[in-house]
């Protein structure tokens, strides 16, 4: 079709001559011609758009090292309205705190049981364990320049442990008072516990918690209402770690710059600058990550985009068990008796949800993951079984044609797609399975409400748990006793078992590993096979995606989705 | 008469604000859920949790909490975010005036369009320009907007490259000094030409995709408009005297054809406001509409409360413009 062809159809359109007969032609025309335009698209010149992020701290601006990865973009969902360590309990200010901020010890590398040094350069245990004493490195500077001392991680710890934020468990489990911190001198903290804490250590490496924030900033911005200057902790930070928050806004993100004075120095190749964008849809995180725009990304995507990603060279994909478990929990109540809950675990379409729902990110478990202190390796994991699942729901007490309640979240596809399978499983026994999709506020005050379990539904799914530490008694003891029925506490089944009762009671303040593996093996046991109170997708396999030219980077499975950013850097192309 | 109308307006702009409060307020508590637990975390102790229902005064009776509220917006208290803990107040400055950019932007760029096309698609009826028109319009209203601002950004900044994924600036860019908070105004103040060419490009498609649907409406309301109007007897009669098409579009036709499409432009700002809701996600935009979704799924009451109160305002005020409107375009009408 030529010029001359189109000036003489715009000519027929103008004069309104066009007849119908020739609209059809043209309209069909530019129909198959679609697939052209289309290609055209594809072949069209990119990438007009400048590189993202001039940042307004030029690294180059900055003093000369022997090699800059420049800023590493990270994309996240949403901000936080809290960074506060000894306050906040979310993924993401943890992420922040780990940069900005040090504990005394950190976990080594991908190792959930093996400690690093952090602000302490040695640390001595007690031979009951009940004693521990930290060497601090000298002469280390908080980013406001003020010194790291013992005195400050007393003071620091002290506001932990009084402002009683969400993690304020992690340290009172071991250390109640700050009358148990003994600072020996200017590089010597002593912790006198009063009785073994073979934990302690454990406690002390979390990632919800033990980061050290500088008293004087903290003094600056008390005040009178708030003395522990929370409300300024929540934006701000003033920690000794690798990176200085420069700006946090929750709606955009936040941007850390390297602290020069860090007393690891900056030798070798590291980021300049980390930047965390907020990007709430999915789709445009993948393009970002998939356009190289953005440089890494923590278990926020699709499991169809990693699925993509895994194959796309551009790009790595980072996949690690985490510590973390998903379940469904049962209302033990309203499920009657023990054969019931055996009942729909045998009933659950555990091959599905691993291979299609998960699409393998995912690994079967009990209520404890593999990694975690106490994990059995043979934990009772229940198949797909109808027939069996049948015949104990009935042996149980229901009857064919019962319909169960089954509350999902209702903006949770992947939850959504769980119930309507098991759904089918249930439907196909000759039972009813009612999913209740509701918004996740109505989840969430479903399991930590007061009302009765008689009110609640008979099954909740999408729930899970992961240690704040590595203890089973800390992945247990919040989700199955009977003190965390209501009141805040997250056993909404309401399940009770004596047995298990004591064995909680006894593993909290265990001092011998080999009593807490056997305690724990029969936890697990009872949790799975004799009396569940949840049906145990698995472990979640965490990911990590980073494009190919990143280096350095090391999951941790009790740090979930966060990163090691001074260990990582850029590759030189 | 004008003042009187503005002030019998202003008057029912405070019931229709005071029945809005008790409505958004018994809706938003009616969702069963504990924005205290969800502001904790799942992890956070009961004591945490308690302490900040206290604080937040959450513990109160709700007919307490709702005449504490509104007390306390009577003296221009919006209450605290219990999302970004922040007065809701200081959010709104800070968050709405992009929304207004784009809002604005969109607007101008529907009605810039829709008006030409809806005239021109008039006057060439059911000839190309018309099927053009009507097929713009027709797709316009058909398509949702999510599904269009998806489709934008992955074609011009996903295959193409041209535009970038969204966001007001690229974060670590420092913003111009706050005059208005909106970006292209703010930049052109502080004569940062570099920054008015990236907030531009920015803000190309977002607000483009925000307009589309409004110029749809446009369009059609025009169009409808126009050919009734040139249907009628005056305008055949200017044409039988032999004026000239032009006089006869643009000097009879046209005026009296905007009375429709004038109420519509007026609905049009409001509808865009909340329109930008989904297109605020979808483009990374930190405007006033992924604050309202944050604050809806986190039981954030007193955001949600605000930014209700925000959008009911702004269309409570349009309509009032366009009654103003009403009494120069069309002399006939009174109140």
């Amino acid at each position: 079709m030529n010029d001359a062809h189109f000036n003489r159809l715009f000519a027929l359109a103008r004069s309104g001559k066009l007849s119908r007969r020739q609209i059809l032609e043209t309209g069909l025309r530019l129909g198959l011609a679609s697939p052209i335009i289309a290609s055209l698209i594809d072949a069209a010149p990119r990438s007009v758009v400048a590189a993202p992020a001039a940042p307004s701290k030029d690294p180059a601006a900055l003093p000369a090292r022997q090699e800059s990865s420049g800023a590493l973009q990270v994309i996240i969902t949403s901000g936080t309205e809290d960074i506060d360590p000894h306050y906040s309990y979310s993924t993401l200010s943890s992420t922040v705190a780990l940069a900005v901020y040090e504990g005394l010890v950190t976990l080594k590398g991908e190792s959930t049981d093996e400690f690093e040094p952090m602000l302490a350069e040695s640390w001595e245990v007690s031979e009951d364990q009940s004693t521990y004493t930290f060497k601090l490195y000298p002469d280390v500077l908080f980013q406001d320049e003020t010194p790291a001392n013992a005195q400050a991680v007393k003071d620091s710890y002290t506001r932990w442990i009084e402002l009683e934020g969400s993690p304020v468990n992690v340290i009172t489990r071991f250390c109640d008072s700050p009358d148990k911190m003994e600072v020996v001198d200017d590089t010597t903290l002593r912790f006198n516990l009063g009785s073994p804490q073979p934990l302690f250590l454990a406690a002390m490496a979390s990632s919800y918690g033990p980061s050290v924030i500088s008293p004087t900033a903290i003094a600056e911005n008390a005040t009178e209402e708030d003395p522990y200057a929370h409300e300024w902790a929540r934006t701000f930070a003033v920690g000794s770690g690798p990176y200085i928050l420069e700006s946090n806004s929750i709606n955009e993100g936040l941007v850390l710059s390297r602290y020069e004075g860090y007393h690891r120095g900056w030798d070798g190749n590291h980021f300049d600058q980390i930047i965390f964008r907020v990007v709430p849809e999915d789709s445009t995180r993948r393009q970002l990550l998939e356009r190289g725009e953005a440089d890494a990304a923590a278990f926020n995507l699709t499991v169809d985009a990693v699925a993509a990603m895994r194959d796309n060279p551009a790009l790595q994909v980072v996949e690690y068990p985490s510590s973390a478990v998903s379940w469904a929990i049962l209302n033990a109540p309203r499920l009657l008796t023990p054969e019931v809950r055996q009942g729909l675990s045998y009933a659950f379409p555990y091959d599905e949800v691993q291979n299609v729902v998960f699409q393998g990110l995912l690994q079967r478990s009990g209520p404890i993951a593999e990694g975690v202190r106490g994990y059995d390796p043979d934990v009772f994991v229940y198949p797909t079984d109808l027939d069996r699942a049948r015949e104990l729901v009935i042996a149980g007490g229901f009857a064919e044609g019962d319909v169960f309640e089954y509350m999902v979240d209702a903006n949770d596809e992947r939850e959504q797609t769980i119930a309507q399978l098991f759904q089918a499983n249930i439907q196909q026994m000759g039972f009813g399975l009612e999913i209740l999709a509701v918004d996740y506020a109505t989840v969430e005050s479903t399991i930590f409400g007061d009302a009765p379990a008689e009110e609640k539904p008979h099954i909740i799914g999408g729930w899970g748990w992961w240690p704040d530490y590595n203890d089973p008694w800390n992945q247990l003891w919040p989700n199955f006793t009977e003190a965390n029925i209501g009141n805040g506490g997250s056993n909404a089944g309401a399940w009770v078992n004596p047995r298990f009762e004591e064995i909680m009671a006894e593993a909290e303040n265990y001092e011998d590993e080999e009593r807490l593996a056997e305690l724990m093996i029969e936890a697990q046991n009872i949790l799975t096979e004799q009396d569940p109170p949840a049906i145990y997708y698995g472990q979640i396999i965490r990911y990590t995606v980073l494009g190919a030219n990143i280096q350095g980077f090391v999951p941790n499975p009790l740090y979930l989705d966060s990163f090691n950013f001074y260990g990582m850097s850029r590759a030189s192309s | 008469m004008l003042v009187r109308l503005i002030v019998r307006r202003l008057l029912f702009l405070v019931f229709v604000l005071f029945g809005l409060s008790l409505l958004t307020f018994g809706l938003s508590h009616i969702i069963p859920g504990d924005p205290a637990r969800l502001m904790a975390g799942p992890r956070a102790s009961q004591s945490t949790v308690d302490k900040i229902r206290e604080q937040y005064g959450l513990n109160d009776p709700l007919p307490q909490q709702y005449v504490t509220y509104v007390t306390n917006l009577a003296h221009g208290d919006l209450g605290t975010s219990f999302t970004t803990r922040r007065p809701v107040s200081e959010d709104l400055k800070r968050y709405l005036p992009a929304t207004i950019e784009l809002g604005a932007v969109a607007f101008v760029m529907a009605t810039l369009i829709g008006i030409p096309l809806g005239i021109v698609s008039s006057v060439r009826r059911d000839k190309l320009p018309d099927h053009v028109a009507r097929f713009v319009s027709i797709s316009g209203l058909a398509l949702p907007v999510f599904w269009l601002a998806i489709m934008a950004q992955f074609v011009f900044f996903g295959r193409l490259g041209w535009l970038p994924d969204g966001a007001r600036i690229p974060i670590g860019m420092d913003a111009p000094p706050t005059l208005t908070g909106m970006y292209i105004l703010d930049s052109i103040v502080a004569r940062d030409w570099d920054l008015l060419r990236t907030s531009l490009l920015h803000l190309i498609m977002p607000a483009t995709v925000l307009a589309y649907g409004s110029l749809a409406v446009i369009t059609r309301m025009v169009r409808g408009g126009m050919l009734e109007v040139l249907n009628q007897d005056y305008i055949r009669t200017a044409r039988a005297k032999g004026i000239s098409p032009r006089t006869v579009i643009f000097g009879h036709a046209v005026k009296n054809a905007m009375l429709p499409t004038v109420t519509s432009l007026g609905l049009q700002i409001g509808l865009l406001l909340s329109g930008a809701f989904l297109v605020e996600i979808v483009f990374s935009w930190p405007g006033i509409g992924r604050y309202a979704v944050e604050a809806i799924q986190r039981l954030d009451y007193n955001a949600t409360m605000a930014t209700t109160l925000v959008i009911a305002l702004v269309f409570v005020l349009m309509n009032l413009l366009v009654d103003i409107l009403y009494l120069f375009l069309d002399p006939r009408i009174s109140y």
